[in-house]
């Protein structure tokens, strides 16, 4: 490991070392305007190790960066010399922004917010070769666990990279199947990268230059649900494309990272279909995820869409009181008492036209609509000849053509 | 903010003045200059100055700058065991309160690792070898390390592959250095380094700026002496040392010469005590202090005596045999002639000399297969101990040990140390044994000893030899060693004194320690058969020889190969037995351990040898299984599990028996069948062999 000042500097800035340091390292946004300071006055980060330090220093002025506090962090040189000593004789190095090896999608996506430091192990190219990001619970069930594996050797078999959060559960799951199917992966780890680097489990896969691990925090640092959280974004902005398999509704951190990703619109994100009142699959439908298709048989079906889709509709009757369309569904629903006369063919193709402008295959449409697979392949067969919808293979799927009318 | 001040050579004077309470004082050459460099500019150093020069001045006042300034410690690494309580109650003068962590206060750990975090200590003293110690880099060093402000690191030419042999935690060091920020002082120092040496600590630590001065020494009086023969330089020493002045040091290259020395040195009245790695912390530092208070008159000591050993009116240091290399040498001949008028520095070269450094050199380094065996164990692992691996890898624990700690200081080391058990790192597959890189070093080692060689038998001046050998550009003949003006030594030691010496070496015989724990992990369904509780053990027995040595060890290596022990051996163990061991009560029959390689070698030996004490040998001990030979299973655990169920007792008296082996080198068989034997009835087990062939740990 060769560490250069500009490094060490940084270093000694941001990361948080031994347990019993009284002052608190920069973060991520501190340091970003620690550094465009810097940047504006011309001033090198490693420079900031010279003995110079209190010339260089005398126009910086902020509310919680005080110089006491960069003057407290830079001295703790000996301290990160023996732990880098320590880090890299298990294999470990360190990179920052500015390295080649950086992460650019980080850097692109995150800006200011992308973490000043790395530390891997591993093959660092795949940092920057893309990959599908593979997001779930720490406690799955095995049914899930075994789908896992299976989404993680068919990713492998696709070229894919899987991209995860190396917890247990879920995470692992998909890495080593991946691995093990001679496929590449990076993990991203929120705690323990030096424990993790050890590992028999990933060793040979590190040796063979298949699996790169990374995190942004201090090697030996220990769970840390923040730390976890905050790493989720990594995981995401690392990525082409994002899998949720399990996740709990409005909790926990899968969930959270799948949000923040919808919002921040980095990558397309597909969930695994769950119908189940407590799993958070369904919710994120409606936020603009968009439901897997099984089997995954084109990766740049799954990478080449928006990072968010309008909100899709849950099932069927969803669609019902649809007041400033009533044209469309045909017929008025007025009174329980009433007969009801519903053109559920019609109700049908406006769920298509507002869903399949991107394909579905027949078991998405099944699962949305709560409808059996003769019902929808007849629909489909007269949407076809009716000219609405194209079918399209390798994977069978079904696609809203835009310029029709209905 | 607290931003380091300056410190101007007037407030470091004034410093100096007050702590050594004298308002003359000034900084030698090159102190100030040292100082001015680590608190003013930051710089990282290599200071070179001969022993002496005055370098704790230099890290006392930047340690007292950093503390008032910083409010952090000093840590010092540096190989002295010896006289703790002087460094510490020197820099008690400073102002500086100093604590030591060392092997021997364990117990002190915690409360010292306390009073550190609590700021109350100013300089931290810890010994290198510290580095290659686990428990105390997680446990004391790093939970600490926010506290150092400056580091210094004493005898530095350690770092370099030049400067000595493989030190496992120097490379260490040097590993932390690299990755040290920039920010941090740090004050390397050494008392010898060519240029190669420098050149090579530089390009290791790049940025180091380098202060150096002159070499030479005033007041040491050099001499080479050839004397081949063992005999002839333990008469040589017996002779000359009560004629030298005050104190010394004898360096030997070996633990059993050290005790061989000693030995004959105490016999012929000069007191003497032994000191070598063998010997644990506290017994060393107890004999470092005898010597310091003058309460004997020579040290017999390998390498191991710590490099900062400081006695400053040493009166002599003289070397057994020769040392490895011209550094090697200045190193430890310049611990004399500092604080005193006249002092010597003699060079006694013998002729197996040559035969050991080789051997120091082939074993310097673990041999290829011995790396593949642990990369591929270690490798089948999540984390595995020690003991499982001797398990799986039959080879000496030392031997495995050594491996193990070289690979885990390898620039991208295949092994990793952690929470107690090895762990494969992301190199272990890639990892090659760097063939062209040893051979280097090794033709180094070479180029170092031929070069010493050449000191021994140079008839110009030898001061201004080593100091030119040092790089040393100021240097002059010094008109006072034996090639300026002549021999002091002249009067040579008599004919009677060099037989006496050769009678000594004859009877140097060994106690034999029989085991009494069994190996561990033993397979439970042999614990029975393995397990050496007291009333199965042997007494203690005796080894004539060392195989191969000087004395009766170089006829028993003789005779082996022939296939046949000449009746002077046998006389020779009669007279061991009857005239000095006296085993009491005294052995009524004899047993001999039989081999299947050479069925009657040891049992007509064993015969003589009855005969000649007037006692029956009996065909006691059996082979019941033909085992593979002891001496290829290397360590106790394959050791003790060949020689279990390969012997039965065919016959036996309920008397004292000798049990007779020719060579012993593990103690399992003598161990084992002593057990049978005494299982059997024997009412006392003396085993006795003519050689050992137990390696020497070397330094
Ligand atoms: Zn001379």
């Amino acid at each position: 490991m060769n560490i250069n000042a500009q490094t060490h500097a940084i270093l000694l800035l941001t990361t948080h070392l031994g347990k019993q340091t009284e002052v608190k390292p920069l973060t991520t946004s501190e340091w970003g305007r620690f550094a465009a300071w810097l940047r504006s006055q011309q001033f090198q980060p490693e420079q900031l190790l010279s003995h110079q330090l209190p010339q260089l220093l005398s126009e910086w002025s902020d509310p919680t960066i005080s110089l006491e506090r960069i003057q407290r962090l830079l001295d703790r040189a000996a301290v990160l010399g023996f732990a880098l000593e320590k880090w890299q004789r298990a294999g470990i190095w360190v990179i920052i922004r500015s390295d080649q090896r950086y992460p650019q999608q980080l850097k692109q996506r995150l800006k200011q917010l992308a973490p000043p430091v790395l530390f891997g192990c591993g093959n660092g190219e795949l940092l920057n070769a893309g990959g599908i990001a593979v997001v779930g619970a720490r406690h799955s069930t095995t049914a899930e666990l075994a789908w896992t594996a299976e989404l993680g050797t068919t990713l492998a078999n696709h070229g894919a990279i899987v991209v995860s959060g190396g917890a247990r559960g879920v995470d692992q799951t998909v890495m080593q199947a991946a691995l093990a199917a001679n496929g590449q992966a990076v993990g991203i780890l929120a705690d323990s990268l030096f424990k993790t680097a050890l590992a028999a489990s990933n060793r040979q896969a590190l040796q063979q230059q298949q699996l790169v691990l990374v995190s942004p925090f201090n090697p030996e640092a220990g769970f840390d649900v923040g730390n976890a959280m905050g790493r989720n974004k990594y995981i995401y902005c690392l990525a082409d494309a994002a899998i949720v398999v399990n996740s709990t509704l409005n909790k926990g951190g899968t969930w959270h990272g799948a949000i923040e990703n919808l919002k921040a619109e980095w990558v397309p994100l597909w969930v695994k279909p769950n119908s189940a009142a407590s799993s958070g699959n369904s919710a994120l439908l409606n936020q603009g995820a968009q439901t897997l298709a099984e089997p995954i048989t084109d990766l740049h079906q799954l990478i080449n869409q928006p990072a968010r889709i309008e909100a899709t509709p849950l099932s069927l009757f969803d669609l019902v009181p649809a007041e400033s369309n009533p044209e469309a569904v045909g017929a008025k629903p007025t009174s329980i008492e009433q007969p009801i006369t519903i053109n559920f063919y019609q109700l049908f193709l406006d769920y298509l036209k507002q869903t399949a402008k991107n394909p579905l295959s027949i078991e998405q449409i099944m699962e949305n609509l709560q409808l059996t697979k003769p019902q929808v392949s007849e629909w489909l067969k007269r949407a076809i000849e009716a000219g609405y919808v194209v079918k399209i293979n390798k994977p069978v799927r079904y696609h809203w053509c835009d310029n029709t009318k209905i | 903010m607290q931003i380091t001040a300056e410190l101007s050579y007037d407030q470091a004077l004034e410093q100096l003045r007050r702590s050594l309470n004298n308002p003359r004082a000034n900084f030698r050459d090159g102190q100030w200059s040292a100082i001015d460099r680590l608190i003013n500019e930051q710089q990282q150093l290599l200071v070179v100055q001969r022993t002496g020069w005055g370098k704790s001045w230099v890290y006392f006042i930047a340690a007292q700058h950093i503390r008032l300034q910083r409010g952090k410690m000093t840590l010092i690494i540096s190989p002295l065991l010896a006289l703790i309580n002087n460094q510490i109650a020197a820099a008690q003068r400073f102002g500086l309160t100093a604590v030591s962590i060392n092997a021997s206060n364990t117990d002190d750990w915690a409360v010292i690792k306390a009073r550190v975090l609590q700021n109350q200590v100013d300089v931290l003293l810890i010994a290198p070898e510290r580095f290659a110690n686990e428990a105390f880099m997680e446990e004391v060093l790093l939970p600490i390390s926010q506290q150092i402000g400056l580091l210094v690191i004493d005898e530095a030419h350690c770092i370099s592959d030049w400067g000595h042999d493989f030190r496992p935690d120097y490379r260490r060091i040097i590993q932390t250095l690299q990755v040290m920020p920039k920010n941090l002082p740090i004050l390397a120092t050494t008392a010898t380094a060519n240029q190669r040496v420098i050149d090579d600590i530089r390009q290791h630590l790049g940025t180091f700026a380098v202060e150096r001065g002159p070499l030479m020494r005033e007041s040491l009086h050099l001499q080479t002496v050839r004397l081949a023969d063992a005999a002839s330089r333990l008469a040589w020493l017996a002779h000359y040392i009560p004629q030298l002045p005050g104190t010394g040091i004898i360096y030997t290259l070996t633990h059993a010469d050290t005790e061989q020395v000693a030995t004959w040195l105490n016999q012929q009245a000069i007191s003497a005590c032994a000191y070598h790695a063998g010997l644990n912390a506290e017994t060393r530092t107890e004999i470092e202090q005898r010597l310091s208070q003058n309460q004997i008159k020579v040290l017999v000591a390998t390498s191991a005596l710590g490099m900062g050993y400081d006695k400053p009116d040493l009166g002599f240091v003289i070397h057994y045999q020769a040392p490895s290399s011209i550094i090697a040498y200045y190193q430890q001949v310049g611990r004399t002639g500092r604080a005193i008028e006249q002092a010597y520095g003699i060079l006694l070269a013998g002729e197996e000399d040559a035969a050991i450094h080789d051997y120091f050199r082939r074993e310097a380094f673990p041999s290829q297969t011995i790396i593949e065996a642990v990369l591929h164990e270690i490798n089948r692992h999540d984390g595995v101990k020690l003991n499982a691996i001797l398990e799986k890898i039959n080879a000496r624990r030392a031997k495995l040990e050594h491996a193990l700690k070289f690979l885990s200081v390898e620039a991208k080391p295949p092994v990793i140390y952690n929470q107690k058990k090895w762990y494969a790192t992301i190199n272990a597959s890639n990892y090659q044994l760097d063939h062209a890189k040893i051979a280097g070093l090794n033709q180094r080692r070479s180029q170092e000893w031929q070069a010493i060689q050449a000191y021994v038998d140079t008839p110009n001046c030898l001061m201004r030899y080593l100091a030119e050998a040092l790089d040393d550009l100021h240097s002059s003949d010094c008109g006072r060693c034996a090639n300026c003006r002549g021999s002091v030594f002249d009067n040579q030691p008599t004919a009677t004194l060099i037989n006496q010496a050769a009678r000594f070496l004859r009877h140097s015989e060994q106690v034999l320690e029989p085991r009494k724990i069994a190996a561990p992990n033993i397979p439970r369904a042999y614990r029975q058969l393995a397990s050496l509780a007291e009333p199965v053990r042997a007494e203690p027995g005796r080894v004539l020889a060392r195989w191969g040595h000087a004395g009766w060890g170089a006829m028993v290596s003789h005779d082996k190969k022939r296939g046949h022990f000449r009746d002077d051996l046998v006389a020779a163990l009669v007279e061991m037995i009857q005239q000095r061991w006296q085993p009491q009560p005294c052995p009524t029959w004899v047993a001999s351990i039989p081999s299947t390689r050479n069925p009657h070698l040891v049992e007509d030996f064993a015969r003589r040898v009855a005969q000649k004490l007037g006692i029956p040998w009996l065909a006691a001990v059996v082979k019941i299984r033909n085992n593979e030979p002891q001496k290829s299973q290397h360590n106790a655990f394959h050791q003790q599990m060949n020689v279990l169920k390969a012997f039965k007792i065919a016959e036996w008296q309920a008397e004292p028996v000798l049990l007779i082996d020719d060579i012993v080198d593990s103690r399992w068989t003598l161990t084992i069948v002593a057990k049978l034997l005494k299982e059997a009835g024997a009412t006392a087990v003396y085993p006795c062999a003519l050689a050992s062939t137990a390696s020497d740990d070397d330094e």
